[in-house]
């Protein structure tokens, strides 16, 4: 469109300047409604975290939140379990991305679909299932007995070990993404040409295949840990009593004990946490790339 | 295996085992839930004693599950449209401003996707206090459409950028205004990604929980939290039954934006040159 004012009419230079008008028109609309519905609503989640009892500024609600209450046993917990599910996503989808990234036609076509279906459904649908799975008599256990494994039945519901397992279901398809979409682009003839210079094939994948794979893996493992950072519906439902994320302390003040300075104080903890992730992440990485699973 | 099989080549075979395994793994769970739908006990079980419509007929015929989807059917369009507009006039100014300030503008829209979930339902909590008390179904909407913005502006961000700028010069300079263009130039070239924006914002604000739990009135309940609810005190067959709906949602949205792909691909090459 830049290049409109070389155009030897000059229809379509009166007709941009018409739509340039247009889209600041459509930029206030933008800012006016995310204004209201969104960055107003969240600097009073802000302010509520700052002020005291009294009404006046206090930073009093994160000192009394670090020193006495439950945060530092549910923030590591959070932490733990949403890189233990980054890294269970990750050992599960690396080895089956590199074959599904080479498949053409009909087969790559199932894989899409095989993706994004479970992708696209609920994520309160994908946790049910898993309850049913996991339960002392569900399939998975039935199997283990059955094949005699020592230990059979074990418990796998409303403990970490659940969640774990519901939040690696849930958060696959996000990985397999970004790992596919990374993979696709990798120029295979970088890997036959290291092959004819002679290297081995485990050499050409570890020094050539797994480095040019690396941003997919970033991204994806970034994706994972920051959603399964903030993740509620599956500890909620697979967690048993108790807070165990972060989330769901969040929740937890809102809904049942009713105090929004607290809710806003852990919110704003989080929110520290997520967008420092993201900065640097969005420095090292791009924005774009982080934001399109898709790849 | 047979011996003149290369180390490599078996090596080639478990991968594409393994792979074909892990998408039957993530595929088969779902499944799963047709034979539970169909248990005839108030036990939820993969294999049936005994197979019945039992609750299916529950579902169907129970007022709370139908007003249920009714209330999820109402907040989840309005999103749509919430976040397929927005997104619409987000994405044209990104693709089409030289601005310096596009990056802020960018990072704006995609804010409500960088926010842990959690976040956004607490503001949109706090939103609903500003308002009418009438207007809380209608803050269920304005929340889950805010979830939905940042990948509609993306999805839609990227058909726009795909369109040719000089098929648009062609269109003005043959004599078309604003109006004309937008209807039959842009809107058509742009229509695979806005339908395709509107299907995932349908579905994203369809099963969003936290704002509706956070939101949720006596009377205005939506599927989601009938289904958190419900998991968390009464363990039927009648959530299979749900879920099964759910995915047939699911697999109407892919089997359109699979249809209008298509259409679009044909429509291209068929354009008059």
């Amino acid at each position: 469109m830049s290049d409109a004012s070389l155009s030897p009419t000059v229809a379509p230079r009166r007709f941009l300047s018409s739509l340039a008008e247009l889209q600041w028109l459509g930029v206030a609309v933008i800012l006016v409604f995310l204004g209201v519905t969104f960055i107003a609503p969240l600097a009073k989640v802000l302010l509520l975290s700052v002020t005291g009892d009294d009404g006046g500024a206090t930073l009093e609600n994160f000192r009394g939140l670090l020193a006495t209450s439950s945060l530092r046993p549910v923030l590591l917990q959070t932490a733990v379990t949403s890189l233990e599910v980054t890294l269970a996503c990750l050992v599960i989808g690396y080895p089956a991305a590199i074959y599904l990234s080479r498949l053409n036609g009909w087969r790559a076509s199932l894989t899409s679909v095989a993706i994004l279906f479970p992708f696209l459904t609920s994520s309160l649908v994908r946790t049910f299932v898993f309850i049913v799975l996991l339960g002392r008599n569900g399939v998975f256990n039935s199997a283990l007995e059955w094949l005699g494994v020592p230990g059979a039945p074990f418990k796998l519901l409303f403990n970490q070990i659940g969640v774990v397992i519901g939040m690696t279901y849930v958060l696959l398809p996000y990985m397999l993404l970004s790992l596919i979409g990374t993979m696709r682009k990798i120029d295979h003839t970088l890997l036959d040409a290291a092959r004819s210079l002679g290297a081995s094939r485990a050499r050409v994948f570890w020094t050539v295949y797994v480095p040019l794979s690396l941003p997919g893996v970033a991204a994806g493992a970034i994706i994972t840990t920051i959603l399964g950072f903030g993740y509620f519906v599956t500890p909620a439902m697979m967690g048993g009593p108790g807070e165990r994320m972060i989330a769901q302390m969040v929740e937890q003040r809102i809904l049942v004990m009713y105090d929004l300075p607290g809710a806003a104080t852990i919110s704003v903890v989080m929110l520290v946490i997520v967008l420092t992730t993201y900065a640097a992440a969005a420095r090292w990485l791009g924005l774009s790339r982080l934001m399109r699973p898709q790849g | 295996m047979s011996d003149r099989m290369t180390p490599a080549a078996r090596g080639d075979r478990v991968l594409a085992g393994y792979a074909w395994l892990v998408l039957a793994l993530l595929v088969l769970p779902l499944i799963a839930l047709i034979p539970i739908s169909l248990g005839d006990s108030p036990t939820v079980s993969v294999l049936p004693d005994k197979l019945s419509l039992r609750w299916y007929r529950e579902v169907l015929g129970g007022a709370e599950w139908r007003s249920a989807f009714w209330w999820s059917l109402a907040t989840a369009s309005v999103a749509t449209l919430i976040s397929t507009s927005i997104g619409y006039l987000g994405a044209y100014a990104i693709v089409h401003s030289q601005s310096r300030l596009k990056g802020m503008l960018e990072v704006l829209m995609l804010m409500p996707m960088m926010v842990p979930t959690v976040i956004v339902a607490f503001s949109t909590y706090v939103l609903a206090t500003w308002m009418p008390a009438n207007a809380t179904w209608l803050m269920i909407s304005v929340g889950q459409g805010l979830l939905g913005l940042p990948v509609a502006t993306l999805i839609i961000a990227a058909s726009l950028r795909g369109i040719d700028g000089t098929v648009i010069r062609a269109a003005v300079s043959l004599g078309g205004d604003r109006r004309q263009v937008f209807a039959f130039v842009t809107l058509p070239m742009a229509i695979h990604g806005i339908v395709s924006a509107a299907a995932l914002s349908f579905l994203i604000a369809f099963d969003e929980l936290l704002i509706a739990v956070f939101l949720t009135r006596p009377g205005i309940e939506t599927l989601p939290v009938r289904i958190y609810d419900s998991v968390t005190y009464e363990l039927t067959p009648a959530i299979a039954v749900v879920s099964v709906f759910l995915m047939a949602l699911v697999c109407l949205a892919m089997l359109a934006g699979e249809v209008i792909r298509r259409l679009a691909a044909n429509a291209a090459v068929n354009a008059p040159q």
